[in-house]
């Protein structure tokens, strides 16, 4: 989990304020981290990267309802991952009703899953050769919203429990519950990596 | 600890969530269990892999794209701010607008402040009213910022709250100018009462003001004329509004005194005395406490009513009897000198006793009594001991010739000196 900045009470003061400078130092501290989390959430570049902007906005908006119960960190995470899964929902709706088109104009390879242009997993195209990679961010991609939050928070952001459950709205066991079976369900698919 | 309890706790080992104790009981099934030891292993590498994923470069510009869309984002917001509390100081500045000028519109000027020719009282009376019917006239003076002393000097704010007072003064000559507001009476705020409901009003409560101002014995103007029933029928075009007026007549017998007004007002109407239409007569038990009081401590003389002398002969003078009679306003003049309230001797009396620069002052009434300007009002508290005279003083023929006005005469004994 990325450290705070040493002077973020007196950043959040002057935010609140409506001091676009002073969050735009959040915005370079965080900027990474958001992007990360909401690539692997979404796994769409493009779309992380209007999502990551959409936190941020959303964010200094909201900055006024932040309480300090959490660190800023963690409320902007639970920022990305809320937006996140909601563009995920956005997506698969948007998918479902392409495969209804289709299935209407009796095409024929209407019976095949739709794969949107360009939505294929978007790794970087540095990995798009690394089979390795794929197969772990495909695994990733596949598990469902909560699994997947509580693995991307966990094992690529770094967020301890409490600091997921803070992020997710939910208790520690939770986080706990809904880790090991994300685990679970991740060494099923990872298995032939997990042979060699 | 079993291998059931240590599999579930094998994430938190991996995760570093155990407490020592904990993760020591854990770290000891494992060491022994070779099942749950493959479990971390594969748990380990697992996790390992989720964990090697590169990190995803960020795009370039993003951060500047950012920081750019939140700067707009601060300048909307702040314009809203701006815009949002430009409306409601807007909607503050349109109500206290609204309010100046419901308080201090046209329409208030128009009704309350235009001077007319509306009759004044004497300045004695006045005077006397001032010293003690009114405790604080200087604030409410203040309040329209006008000298009290100057004659157009009005507050059309004064008792604005005290309906009987109001009410009263509405009926009771001299209340209004003499009342303490030292302003016209027509510019007062007034309805022309009935009869009926001067007495519901005047019965209702009493107060020592009023029985100041009964002894006044002046005329009241009203706003609005008051109904009677001579006045049913509608004049040509809308008479103006009209004062109200009220006499004491004084007699040595109360039913002498009674057929005198009767035949004084049948006169002046062109009417026989019995039988008047119009003409209202209020029994002893029909006068208002109030009102009988203040007529009881109503003095022979004008100059000496007032509050200094109000109570005097409180207990020995008997009830009256009141009439009220629309008449014609141009026959007001005649109706007095009937009744011989021309006030002829009175005025001689009371310019006698007023200082000098007050002495000379020409009244207002002669509008309304339809005498000349330089005539005096008439004293109403003379005796009368000529009813039936001339026609001293015949009011000219003025605008208000179709118009009738209400006149209230009090008849009450003479008290044996």
């Amino acid at each position: 989990m990325l450290a705070p900045l040493p002077n973020e009470p007196e950043l959040l003061a002057r935010c609140a304020k409506g001091d676009a400078d002073a969050f735009g130092a959040f915005v370079s501290h965080y900027e990474n981290t958001i992007f990360n989390l909401v690539f692997r959430m979404i796994s769409r570049r493009e779309d992380a990267r209007d999502v990551t902007q959409e936190v941020f906005v959303k964010a200094f908006r909201n900055i006024g309802s932040f309480e300090g119960r959490s660190s800023f960190a963690t409320w902007l995470y639970s920022i990305a991952v809320n937006r996140s899964l909601s563009e995920r929902r956005r997506r698969a709706a948007k998918s479902r009703r392409s495969e209804v088109q289709m299935s209407t104009l009796g095409n024929e390879d209407a019976g095949r899953p739709y794969d949107p242009p360009g939505g294929e997993p978007a790794p970087d195209a540095r990995l798009r050769s690394d089979e390795t990679r794929r197969q772990i961010e495909q695994a990733v991609a596949a598990l469902d919203d909560d699994h997947r939050a509580v693995v991307v928070l966990r094992d690529i952001e770094g967020l301890d429990y409490e600091s997921i459950g803070k992020a997710l709205g939910c208790s520690k066991g939770t986080v706990r519950s809904r880790l090991h079976r994300a685990r679970v369900e991740l060494r099923k698919k990872l298995r032939p990596l997990l042979a060699r | 600890m079993n291998c059931e309890q240590t599999r579930k706790r094998l994430d938190e080992l991996l995760d570093g969530e155990l407490s020592d104790r904990d993760k020591k009981a854990v770290e000891q099934h494992v060491a022994t269990c070779d099942a749950c030891r493959v479990e971390l292993d594969v748990l380990t590498r697992t996790a390992k892999l989720v964990r090697s994923l590169p990190r995803a470069e960020v795009p370039a510009g993003l951060a500047r794209s950012v920081r750019a869309t939140i700067a707009r984002q601060a300048t909307v917001r702040s314009r809203a701010m701006l815009w949002r509390w430009a409306h409601v100081g807007g909607w503050i500045a349109a109500a206290a607008t609204l309010v100046v000028v419901i308080r201090y519109g046209p329409w208030e000027t128009a009704t309350n402040r235009t001077p007319t020719t509306t009759p004044m009282p004497s300045v004695s009376g006045r005077m006397e009213i001032e010293k003690g019917a009114s405790p604080a006239p200087e604030k409410k003076e203040s309040a329209v910022g006008k000298d009290k002393d100057m004659p157009g000097y009005y507050d059309d704010r004064s008792n604005e709250t005290d309906h009987v007072r109001d009410s009263l003064r509405r009926v009771e000559p001299g209340t209004g100018v003499g009342g303490g507001e030292g302003r016209p009476p027509m510019m007062q705020k007034s309805r022309a009462p009935s009869a009926e409901r001067f007495r519901e009003e005047a019965g209702d409560k009493a107060d020592d003001e009023f029985r100041d101002a009964a002894t006044l014995k002046a005329a009241e103007p009203a706003r609005e004329a008051a109904p009677s029933k001579l006045a049913k029928a509608p004049p040509a075009t809308p008479a103006p509004a009209l004062p109200q007026v009220q006499l004491t007549y004084e007699c040595g017998d109360i039913n002498r005194g009674l057929a005198d007004v009767r035949s004084a007002v049948a006169a002046v109407r062109g009417e026989v005395a019995e039988g008047l239409a119009g003409i209202d007569e209020v029994n002893e038990e029909q006068v208002p406490e109030s009102l009988g009081e203040a007529a009881k401590e109503t003095k022979l003389d004008s100059s000496e009513a007032g509050i200094a002398d109000k109570g005097k002969d409180r207990d020995t003078k008997p009830a009256d009897n009141v009439i009220v009679a629309s008449v014609p306003v141009d026959k007001l003049g005649a109706l007095l000198d009937r009744l011989d309230l021309s006030g002829r001797r009175g005025s001689e009396k009371q310019a006698a006793e007023k200082p000098a620069d007050e002495a000379e002052e020409p009244t207002e009434d002669a509008d309304v009594f339809g005498r000349q300007q330089t005539e005096q009002r008439p004293d109403v508290g003379q005796h009368a001991q000529q009813a039936g005279r001339g026609q001293r003083g015949e009011p000219q023929q003025d605008r208000r010739k179709a118009a009738t006005i209400t006149v209230r005469i009090i008849i009450k004994v003479k008290p044996q000196e």
